[in-house]
């Protein structure tokens, strides 16, 4: 099928990213390199990583949730859908005893600074 | 019954069509049967066409990384458009080749490079090719060919900044079906413009009626006073709007040089908007740009008519020199905010309807362009878009659009987008009353709504 993309158009531009930050995390003990506007899931992907998950990234499943453990509470850009939120809520409930404090989906989750985070099922593996 | 086309240049269309078994075809180009706004029948052979017309699915930079993905909905239909890794788009019908589940909803990102069903877990590679089916050996060789499960293509192209798709795998490509009006279009670098803002509003009348609205400047003196300083009646000539240029495909597009096609004997080829005693055109053009400008945020910005402002200020009546002028300190003051503005250009338009569903008005780097799509059950009922673009100063970063996002102006801040809204609810009611059987069109100010069904016409009678 027909389909054209001119990269000099200019509408769609360099996705370089402006900055970066390091995500560890635990109990795995790796650091992840996320540039700023992308997820955690997707750093994971790009450094080669099977982060766990069933939807693919979809923000469904909840498979891919981390409890951040430390650092700056600013750090995580904060809950920006509704969808995400009822997945706290969930896992909360399920998980972590009624307490969403720092659970976030990594599908769903940009930062703006260094954190430590929870994940309890990753173990490093890799594609 | 046949029609043919005069071409805006004089010349002969030579496509003949018999329209015969169109219902409510036009018989007098000037009177339009008012069914053919709100009946059944009408709305359904339409139907047909939607499936064979370019429509502009999404802007280019609701999907701007690889693996972004937008859903484009039109009557029962639903397409997702996916980003690919190396820039181009695809289009596929969305349905999971299993159960038919859509495996896009509205917008977001496919990650990892794929496409996963919600429902039992099959997937698709960006490129619509399916990778992987959740225990295959439960189904039956023949019912899970590659060829078979791999995702259906529709056509999709890339043109003017926004994603173009046509359900028709023989349809003539999109370069084919805008031949005419592309070279108008081209020179506005729209491919260029960032969404400002995007709202989406349902009103209640046909997908035609809303966007009608805005294929006339006719209509400048009563609906937008403010711009067009409040002059009343004849002191507001609306011949001066008469200046359009259509083709036999259906587009129409503003041009000052184009000739009117209906001039009385002894009247002047073109017209003032009004007795410049009264009003000059610098004038005129202030209102019209600080209306637009307050009213839509879009269409101009605030850098030109503070421009404006100060050039009255510095030019006495009857500010001469004023357009060279302001032209000169528009692309001045562009290049101080890192703009880059379109090169100048005769053939630009500043107003289009582009058939079928694709309108708006530009002017150096900012636009207001609209949608129009019919609600897929209700004649009575569309979906209108309308995007407030601009070219941005060079390197600012895509922002992903969204519709009524929180620092876009809110639609009732949009106040002259709402002049023309308000009217459009009222002539549904108006076109369904039994005493009206057609409406009547002006020769030239209303020049792009007659081209526009004629093309429809012919376009109807080929599939029905």
């Amino acid at each position: 099928m027909s389909s054209r993309h001119d990269p000099a158009a200019g509408a769609i531009e360099s996705t370089a990213h402006a900055g970066s930050y390091t995500a560890r995390i635990e109990p795995a003990g790796i650091d992840i390199e996320v540039y700023a506007g992308e997820t955690l899931f997707d750093a994971a992907d790009r450094e080669g990583y099977d982060w766990p998950t069933i939807c693919g990234g979809q923000g469904t499943c909840t498979h891919c949730h981390v409890r951040l453990l430390d650092g700056d509470p600013q750090a995580a850009a904060p809950i920006d859908t509704e969808q995400e939120r009822r997945a706290v809520t969930r896992l909360a409930r399920r998980l972590y005893g009624d307490d969403p404090t720092g659970i976030r989906l990594a599908c769903q989750l940009q930062l703006r600074g260094d954190v430590v985070a929870e994940q309890r099922t990753f173990r490093g593996e890799r594609r | 019954m046949t029609s043919v086309q005069e071409h805006a240049a004089g010349t002969t269309f030579d496509e003949v069509v018999d329209t015969s078994k169109v219902p409510f075809r036009v018989e007098n180009e000037l009177l339009i049967p008012t069914e053919r706004y709100y009946h059944e029948t009408f709305f359904e052979a339409e139907k047909k066409l939607w499936k064979k017309w370019w429509q502009h699915a999404c802007h280019e930079t609701e999907i701007p990384r690889p693996g972004d993905f937008t859903e484009y909905q039109i009557l029962d239909q639903s397409i997702v458009l996916v980003r690919q890794q190396d820039g181009s788009v695809r289009g596929f019908h969305n349905a999971c080749r299993h159960r038919g589940t859509a495996l896009a909803c509205g917008s977001g990102t496919f990650r990892r490079g794929e496409m996963v069903c919600p429902f039992h877990g099959w997937r698709w590679n960006l490129a619509g090719k399916n990778t992987y089916v959740y225990a295959k050996d439960g189904f039956r060789d023949d019912t899970v060919e590659q060829d078979d499960i791999d995702l259906p293509e529709v056509q999709v192209a890339l043109r003017w900044g926004f994603v173009w798709i046509n359900l028709d795998p023989h349809a003539p490509s999109l370069e084919e079906s805008t031949h005419g009006i592309g070279a108008a279009l081209d020179p506005n670098d729209f491919e260029r413009m960032h969404v400002n803002w995007w709202h989406q509003v349902e009103f209640d009348a046909n997908w035609k009626v809303a966007q009608e609205a805005f294929f006339e400047a006719y209509h400048v003196m009563q609906a937008h006073p403010e711009m067009a300083c409040f002059l009343k009646n004849e002191d507001f000539n609306a011949l001066s709007y008469g200046h359009y240029r259509t083709d036999p495909q259906g587009h129409g597009w503003a041009d000052m040089r184009a000739p009117r096609r209906f001039v009385r004997p002894g009247q002047p080829l073109q017209f003032r908007k009004t007795d410049p005693a009264v009003k000059t055109e610098a004038e005129l053009f202030y209102a019209s740009a600080k209306a637009m400008w307050e009213g839509s945020q879009a269409q101009t910005n605030a850098h030109y008519v503070a421009i404006i402002e100060q050039l009255l200020e510095e030019l006495p009546r009857p500010h001469d020199g004023f357009f060279p002028e302001f032209g000169k300190r528009v692309y001045r003051n562009a290049a101080e905010r890192g703009v880059r503005l379109p090169a100048p250009n005769p053939d630009v338009t500043g107003h289009f309807a582009m058939y079928p569903n694709f309108t708006g008005v530009s002017l150096l780097g900012c636009a207001l362009v609209y949608r129009s799509r019919p609600h897929p059950s209700d004649p009575n009922k569309c979906i209108y878009d309308f995007w407030g673009l601009e070219i941005p100063p060079e390197g600012t970063p895509v922002r992903r659009p969204k519709i009524a996002a929180d620092d876009a102006p809110t639609w009732d801040e949009l106040w002259f987008v709402q002049q023309d809204a308000s009217n459009i609810e009222r002539m549904q009611t108006g076109l369904r009353t039994s005493g009206l059987k057609h409406i009547r069109l002006g020769v030239d100010v209303e020049q792009m709504i007659i081209n526009w069904h004629r093309a429809l016409d012919r376009e109807l009678a080929k599939v029905l």
